[in-house]
């Protein structure tokens, strides 16, 4: 594919796996952890250990990864994350909760002016099951993931609201199966996806304009 | 007589709440985070026996508690939590922290604290949100459009999936869940009093009582529900 991804992943299991795929197809992966831990191979894929809680953070690594190919076609960030028992269990979720959306929002944010001048304009969230607020029907075990998604999923939502209409494109995946062979669309897929989209149509539906999430099996998800 | 907490009462929104769960013959507990605000002690004069003050940052874990204390004092049971308090920052890092922990978290902090309090009241837990929190349909962006900052929309979102989760786990529990949009309000949210806004904080506060208070055939179903009665997605 030959695109520039810059790629935010904190704590998300399905970020190495798309990442992985990208890079197999072509693309130029760029991987932005906080703590440069990686469980997985990252043959064709640049680790970039850094912490874009602060916003000056986050713009320094787009500034690099533009100053180095040129553009970035392909924002994406997935988040996550579980309690660990180091503090009061509401104080630590509002921690983790707030990291997760500041360091997402900072990413977005400092990579925004680079991909403003060119390439793909696509910004991606890899999102997961316990996303919707519309279709939760159990507690989860561990409230930061739902919580989490849900603020994320508003985060594209005011960046689609922002950028649609400059062209930006935008797409967010959830994963749900649990056997990787049954996915018929993986999140790398999902993500290079083009959508209809002609502005000169007569017809009304250009699925760009429209910003969904979809699962593996290319069903919409309700947020 | 019924038991409500309403948190953010000094003004606003949650000052109409308590007055006119006051008028509606119920013992309020009202939450105060801004004591400067003389309001509350001239409602306070007119319902000396039905209207209790009590010191709450929703913010603060320990804020909570102790308010949830010092109510456990003066009554046996809770009927309602009435989440009221909110704020609306600028979208910097910490302000958007802030947002999280007043506007989200402190639904958790507060439901989860008052719990054994509400065993054996009426269960109901009554959280008011915003179109804002609406990922399906809020027109607010990035830019902080629409005069409102977009970690106001993050939190309110958040909030809502927070008020989900509750539903999930509380709900087979015989508690009984009101997520209500109050319109847009003239209130202090942003600082000053938003005069221009459609609704004054009493016809919402009057809405929200009938609301609150009654029950319904659906209450197996979580929705945000609009002053209008209009459901709005998530």
């Amino acid at each position: 594919m030959n695109h520039s991804v810059l790629f935010l992943a904190i704590d998300s299991p399905i970020a190495l796996k798309c990442a992985q795929q990208m890079a197999a197809d072509g693309d130029h992966v760029y991987f932005v952890t906080p703590n440069g831990k990686i469980d997985g191979s990252t043959d064709g894929i640049e680790v970039v250990p850094a912490d874009v809680y602060e916003p000056i953070a986050a713009e320094k690594i787009a500034k690099g990864v533009f100053d180095r190919e040129g553009r970035i076609d392909i924002l994406i960030y997935a988040a996550s994350g579980t309690l660990e028992g180091k503090k009061e269990a509401t104080e630590e979720l509002l921690d983790r909760v707030e990291y997760n959306v500041n360091c997402c929002r900072n990413f977005v944010e400092g990579a925004i002016p680079y991909m403003k001048q060119g390439g793909l304009q696509r910004i991606a969230m890899l999102s997961d099951r316990a996303g919707s607020i519309t279709m939760c029907r159990e507690p989860a075990e561990d409230p930061v993931d739902p919580l989490t998604q849900a603020g994320l999923h508003m985060l594209l939502r005011v960046y689609f609201n922002q950028l649609r209409k400059l062209g930006f494109t935008f797409r967010c995946y959830t994963s749900e199966a649990d056997d990787e062979q049954k996915l018929y669309l993986t999140p790398s897929r999902y993500v290079n996806m083009k959508f209809s989209y002609d502005p000169d149509s007569p017809s009304i539906r250009n699925e760009e304009d429209r910003l969904v999430m979809r699962n593996p099996e290319f069903r919409e998800i309700s947020w | 007589m019924k038991t409500v907490l309403i948190t953010g009462a000094d003004r606003g929104i949650g000052f109409a709440m308590a007055e006119r769960f006051l008028r509606g013959g119920w013992r309020v507990f009202a939450g105060q985070y801004m004591p400067q605000w003389k309001e509350l002690e001239a409602l306070k004069e007119k319902y000396p026996q039905q209207l209790t003050t009590v010191a709450l940052d929703v913010s603060s874990i320990d804020s909570v508690r102790a308010a949830a204390a010092q109510i456990a004092q003066q009554t046996d049971t809770l009927d309602m939590l009435l989440s009221s308090a909110g704020i609306a920052l600028d979208d910097t890092p910490k302000d958007i922290r802030k947002m999280i922990s007043v506007n989200s978290i402190a639904a958790i902090r507060l439901t989860q604290t008052l719990l054994p309090l509400m065993e054996n009241g009426e269960k109901r837990l009554c959280y008011v949100s915003s179109e804002a929190g609406s990922i399906t349909t809020t027109q607010r962006d990035a830019s902080g459009r629409y005069g409102m900052v977009c970690g106001y929309g993050l939190s309110k979102g958040i909030l809502n999936m927070a008020v989900r989760q509750m539903f999930a786990q509380l709900r087979p529990k015989g508690f009984r869940f009101r997520l209500y949009n109050p319109g847009w309000v003239q209130s202090y949210i942003d600082g000053p009093l938003m005069q221009t806004f459609k609704y004054t904080a009493s016809e919402t506060a009057e809405v929200a009582f009938q609301r609150f208070t009654a029950d319904r055939d659906w209450e197996d179903v979580l929705a945000l529900v609009d002053i209008d009665d209009q459901a709005w997605s998530f």
